[in-house]
């Protein structure tokens, strides 16, 4: 009798589990992306954090209540994949971007009549750092900094006299991020030129604290990760201060006019390991869905979103933007208008192009000019 | 009365089709899972077969990554799988990729291998004390408390060999030549994690010994020890060496303390105080990561998991062999 029932309850069971993709593909082939309420995001997963934060504080909001908001992380190409898929259903509402669109990804856009709305959120600075005993290398040239991490210095450049005559003869340990993350793409693309050209004889690590304990612990040792990780650690190492130029052939630190890795310095656009991070929103989404273009407003808005106010999670008991709690630096004001304004306008395309195509590449002074001038 | 027995009979065929659903069930999906596993590797190693054809190329995005990044391997399988198992570079996720899988079967072996070195001497020594000398009222207590540190969650292992062992063994014994993350630190601690695999099963075959055969030596004027290393052991090599080979597959599989202290530096190497990458520590890198899904950094992953598969295959016929042809039958 027991054991009839149980047999009963398990093919119940088994009938409801099958029946379940049926029914989500019925409710799939009604042609929009995802239904009403919902938001999905996916993409890069070096923004992802900032999303996943700004998604949580707008669920906390009168006009976000109740909104599924999910934010996937398949990388920015990956994501991107999705954004302009060729099939209504697996297209995303929000596509997360470490950098803009791609000449090949605004083809695909195109071809599937997928329109978009570019909207930079933040701005993404990385500290070179050294342990605060290194008295020589206070100050290095993006030049430096290209040899001692390019490809060809593997198991060749390893003292720090072979980075600068002046330096001492001293074992050169690097520490850095793993060759899977964001932070290891942009890194290797502002230094080497080349996004994921690097050495490979360096100590990679996923967790940024590994690389702060590598540091603090070696005299002889150099490492990079997010400014956030700096402000964190200051005491623990030493960040490094970083000219823009080219040159290998410096004399002494005087001739090096290096820029310190400060948010201010990132905020200006002084600094030069930075990058700006965007969202793009389907413009279908956009106009079917109020909520998506609700939640892009508010992502950028001048007292909420990236401008919120929150805790400070590295000194308690004062307050900061959400944006700088999450690791990142905000544009400056004029930035967000104007994205603002795209939004509102539903303006459609990148404004980072060159010989008419999408560029694939932008400078925060690019964000500053061009973007702002995109959307006016 | 016959309703009686045929409603028994029902009842017991069910449990017993119930039981067999779920050893068919485990198979299935042990199956299930080498079929997937066999098809993405050979996908993986027909890579330059697909990027050879331009039609198909125009279509795949990863296959225009692949022809960009390895133009020398389209078209040419042989020479992609030669690479996989004889070249000494694994960079697939840089921009110059190599395919040679050796430093990641090299931290691998070479971390496994440290933390059985541990495991073993220490377990054999815990399950002889436990078995044939401790005192009752201490066995009860002991052997609990040992079985104890299989349960602790490995990312806390992780985080105590990256922050304790490491720090503590620089400071020490080794200074700066120790890298920050190694293979050392992490085969240590992997060790201490699978000492109650050997110990406890060890203690388990020992006290499985008949007495007679102790009884036998103590009248032949055997010492305690002697009767503990030249009966008991003998007698239950088997068991012995069935719990090592299971402590060893454990090691191989283990990912948490070998992802967070012995690094993510596909190394080819063997010196213990350098920082290497293992097989389970490559796969977590990329599937947490920010590799697109479907590219050829994506396709590593399944012939690296197909590693580590055959690898706990080989251990497991090992380990069943080894059962087989030292098991004493004691009647």
């Amino acid at each position: 009798m027991s054991i009839r029932k149980l047999l009963v309850a398990g093919l119940g069971l088994l009938m409801s589990v099958s029946g379940a993709p049926f029914g989500l593909a019925q409710q799939r082939a009604g042609g929009t992306t995802s239904p009403a309420g919902t938001i999905v995001i996916d993409g890069s997963s070096t923004v992802a954090p900032l999303t996943s934060a700004v998604a949580e504080e707008f669920r906390k909001t009168v006009q976000g209540r109740g909104i599924r908001i999910t934010v996937g992380i398949s990388g920015t190409g990956g994501g991107f994949k999705k954004f302009c898929a060729d099939s209504p259903q697996s297209r995303t509402d929000i596509q997360d971007a470490s950098r803009p669109i791609r000449p090949e990804e605004d083809e695909a856009c195109r071809r599937n009549q997928v329109s978009y709305v570019e909207v930079p959120v933040a701005i993404d600075g990385l500290s070179v750092v050294v342990h605060p005993r290194n008295t020589w290398a206070t100050c290095l040239t993006l030049g430096e900094l290209k040899r001692i991490w390019e490809p060809a210095a593997e198991r060749r450049i390893t003292s720090w006299r072979q980075v600068r005559r002046t330096f001492p003869d001293r074992p050169l340990r690097l520490a850095g991020a793993g060759a899977d993350s964001g932070t290891f793409d942009s890194f290797t693309e502002m230094v080497t030129g080349r996004a994921k050209a690097s050495r490979g004889d360096y100590q990679a690590t996923e967790d940024d604290n590994v690389t702060v304990q590598f540091v603090s612990r070696d005299e002889g040792a150099l490492g990079y990760f997010g400014l956030a990780y700096l402000e964190e650690n200051l005491g623990r190492v030493k960040g490094v201060a970083i000219d823009p130029s080219d040159r290998t052939d410096l004399a002494s630190n005087d001739q090096c006019r290096g820029i310190e890795p400060t948010f201010d310095n990132t905020k200006s656009g002084r600094y030069p390991l930075t990058r700006p991070l965007f969202i793009y929103l389907n413009r279908t989404s956009a106009l079917t869905k109020p909520e998506v273009r609700q939640f892009a407003s508010w992502y950028v808005g001048q007292r909420t979103g990236v401008n919120l106010q929150v805790d400070d999670p590295r000194r308690p008991d004062r307050k900061t933007n959400l944006v700088r709690a999450v690791g990142y630096v905000e544009f400056p004001e004029a930035v967000y208008a104007a994205a603002r304004q795209c939004i509102a306008r539903l303006k459609a395309g990148t404004a980072f192009r060159e010989g008419g195509k999408a560029a694939g590449h932008a400078t925060l002074e690019r964000v500053n000019r061009e973007y702002v001038a995109h959307c006016r | 009365m016959g309703e009686r027995k045929t409603d028994r009979w029902i009842r017991e065929s069910a449990i017993g089709a119930g039981l067999a659903l779920c050893a068919w069930l485990s198979l299935g999906v042990t199956v299930a899972i080498a079929a997937v596993l066999a098809y993405e590797t050979v996908e993986f190693f027909r890579l330059p077969v697909h990027a050879a054809d331009p039609q198909l190329a125009a279509r795949r995005p990863d296959l225009q990554r692949f022809v960009e990044a390895r133009p020398d391997l389209v078209g040419n399988p042989w020479r992609l799988l030669r690479e996989f198992f004889t070249e000494t570079t694994w960079s697939p996720l840089y921009s110059t990729k190599r395919f040679g899988v050796l430093p990641l079967l090299a931290g691998t072996v070479l971390t496994s291998l440290i933390a059985l070195a541990v495991a073993v001497p220490l377990g054999l020594l815990a399950a002889v004390y436990l078995s044939e000398f401790a005192p009752e009222g201490v066995r009860r207590r002991v052997k609990p408390a040992l079985e104890l540190l299989a349960g602790v969650p490995t990312i806390v292992y992780g985080y105590f060999a990256l922050t304790f062992v490491t720090p503590f063994l620089q400071d020490h014994v080794f200074g700066q030549a120790l890298a920050g993350q190694n293979a050392l630190s992490a085969g240590l601690v992997m060790g201490i994690m699978i000492l109650p695999l050997v110990s406890s099963l060890s203690e388990d075959v020992m006290r499985a010994v008949p007495a007679e055969l102790r009884h036998g030596a103590y009248a032949l004027g055997a010492t305690p020890m002697e009767v503990a290393l030249r009966v008991v052991i003998p007698a239950s090599l088997s068991g012995i060496a069935a719990a090592c080979v299971l402590a060893l597959s454990r090691a191989i599989g283990e990912t948490m303390i070998v992802a967070l202290a012995a690094g993510q530096t596909p190394n080819w190497t063997f010196n213990p105080l350098e920082t290497v990458e293992t097989i389970t520590a490559f796969i977590v890198q990329v599937s947490l990561g920010d590799t697109p899904y479907g590219s050829v950094e994506y396709r590593t992953l399944f012939a690296a998991g197909m590693l580590l598969f055959v690898l706990t295959l080989l251990m497991n016929l090992l380990s069943f062999r080894v059962v087989q042809r030292f098991r004493e039958r004691y009647l």
